[in-house]
């Protein structure tokens, strides 16, 4: 295969908004099978926009995206979607059905699978994020912690081989975020993150791919790039307070932590 | 944030919610058609007892009932007081230049009563069921799926948007610009509304984005089956069966008692 069996490779890509503004500059990457990459920058990174692209929402202007073999085209986009799930950053936006049953079957059952299987993911999606029982419940009527994992787990019941995730933590307490943190280390696809939380994605990301305005400054292991004071700073971010004080020993207990 | 919730009561135990949402939505709506279309008022009198009778055997608290009535009534009221004035007949007594007519009178009272009947019969239809049952009982009546998603996403993201412009007025308030009532808390009003288009046009893609990247094509579908069984047809037919006696009745005493 030309792409190395990679689940997902970049070549080149830009973006420019309507009004000219550049949003990504010439990115590219590769993501291998089973991997958890970390996406930082600062706001206005490119972050979400470059999300945007991985499924085929914002479609390229130049360059290209190959998604498991596949190139992100037009013809190509429906089946991009099945198998690669996107969970946005409000899960106002992610949760737009009237209960949880129906949010989390809306994906499988435009897929079109039968009833059975649609009912059969929706039970197991719940479960993986921790909410049986949550079925009949409104989203309206949820705490952003538990309206987070639903977001999460109305893209699992599509099964996806990839997931892209925009600040999974964001806005979350604590211990939220803990569940959260665990329930994403146990998923099995291949993951791309994208976060301000460098703590969270030291322990659960291998890699890390540091963007700033638009470009790909780094790109390398997450225990390299997200502990180098230096390279953070100089791109609005910082490394947590664990690793000022302990350097790299702080990474064993992060990854425990965590 | 506290809000208008249709079926707050949906969880109470009556004929009425245990019917099936089709059937009881179909039903009660031959029933408020049956009423509107009545013109005696004898006839439109036993209509709104009936509609009072439904809505205790609904179970539906009557306080509940009472609070949203009230918004009805001051609509109907408008109607009492400017329709005896205007619509010209037998006078009955006059107020300076106005006269007030036997025939405006009895139009204002039938549409008093139409309106307060249809309105009672809300209750029983839609008070009983969870407003999602009530969405999928129109998605399985084959109501056009446009119209079944826009439902959907307007019951999804009315309190959204509710707590959107709470949040926004109060921080042009926090800002120290409390008078709703001068030139200026218009201003602010005007402000506050203007940015709650803006957010919900934003949210409104970011909202199909969600649902195109898990494989939207232009129908949302949802599963649940409801299962229809003897007691709902035998509801279902004796709501029907009131309708048309309703016009029976009308018909009736039209011939034998002259109409009024």
């Amino acid at each position: 295969m030309k792409n190395n069996g990679k689940p997902m490779v970049v070549r080149n890509l830009s973006y420019r908004y309507s009004d000219g503004t550049s949003a990504l500059e010439d990115v590219s990457f590769e993501v291998s099978n089973g991997d958890s990459v970390a996406l930082v920058g600062p706001n206005g990174a490119g972050k979400s926009t470059l999300l945007l692209h991985l499924n085929g929402i914002l479609s390229k202007q130049t360059g290209s995206i190959e998604i498991l073999g596949m190139p992100l085209e037009r013809k190509n986009v429906g089946s991009i979607r099945k198998r690669v799930g996107l969970v946005f950053q409000d899960p106002e936006d992610q949760l737009f059905m009237s209960t949880v049953f129906d949010d989390i079957a809306f994906g499988p059952i435009n897929m079109g699978l039968p009833e059975e299987q649609v009912r059969e993911r929706v039970r197991w999606a719940l479960t993986e994020v921790g909410l049986n029982g949550y079925e009949d419940r409104c989203p309206h009527h949820l705490s952003v912690g538990e309206k987070k994992k639903v977001s999460v787990a109305t893209v699992l019941s599509m099964g996806p081989e990839i997931i892209l995730l925009d600040e999974p933590t964001s806005n979350l307490d604590p211990l939220a975020r803990r569940r959260m943190i665990e329930m994403l280390k146990g998923l099995r696809a291949t993951k791309l993150i994208a976060s301000h939380n460098i703590e969270m994605l030291l322990g659960i990301c291998d890699r890390a791919i540091l963007l700033d305005n638009g470009r790909v400054v780094a790109d390398g292991k997450t225990a390299d790039v997200l502990t180098d004071p230096e390279l953070l700073r100089e791109h609005g971010l910082e490394v947590p307070m664990l690793v000022k004080l302990f350097g790299s020993d702080a990474l064993d207990v992060i990854r425990e932590e965590f | 944030m506290s809000h208008f919730d249709i079926d707050e009561y949906a969880y109470l135990e009556s004929p009425f919610h245990s019917f099936d949402p089709r059937a009881k939505f179909v039903s009660v709506l031959v029933l408020m058609f049956s009423i509107v279309l009545l013109n005696d008022i004898r006839i439109l009198t036993a209509g709104l007892l009936l509609a009072v009778a439904l809505v205790l055997i609904s179970r539906i608290p009557l306080l509940f009932v009472m609070g949203r009535l009230k918004w009805v009534a001051l609509f109907v009221l408008a109607v009492v007081i400017v329709l005896p004035f205007s619509v010209s007949g037998t006078a009955l007594f006059s107020v300076g230049a106005l006269t007030f007519t036997k025939e405006g009178f009895l139009q204002a009272l039938v549409i008093s009563v139409k309106a307060f009947s249809v309105v009672l019969l809300i209750f029983p239809m839609l008070a009983t069921m969870k407003f999602v049952s009530f969405i999928k009982a129109l998605e399985k009546l084959h109501v056009p799926n446009r119209l079944v998603q826009m439902i959907t996403l307007t019951y999804r993201y009315i309190f959204v948007l509710l707590n959107e412009i709470q949040r926004t007025l109060r921080s042009i308030e926090s800002r120290g610009y409390g008078k709703r009532t001068s030139i200026l808390g218009l201003k602010n009003l005007g402000t506050a509304i203007g940015m709650l288009l803006v957010r919900s046009y934003e949210r409104g893609g970011r909202i199909f984005d969600a649902m195109v990247s898990r494989g939207y094509n232009g129908t949302m579908e949802t599963l649940r089956e409801f299962r229809i069984n003897s007691k709902d047809w035998a509801k279902a037919a004796s709501i029907v069966a009131v309708a048309v006696l309703l016009h029976v009745a009308a018909f009736t005493s039209s011939i034998y008692l002259g109409a009024i």
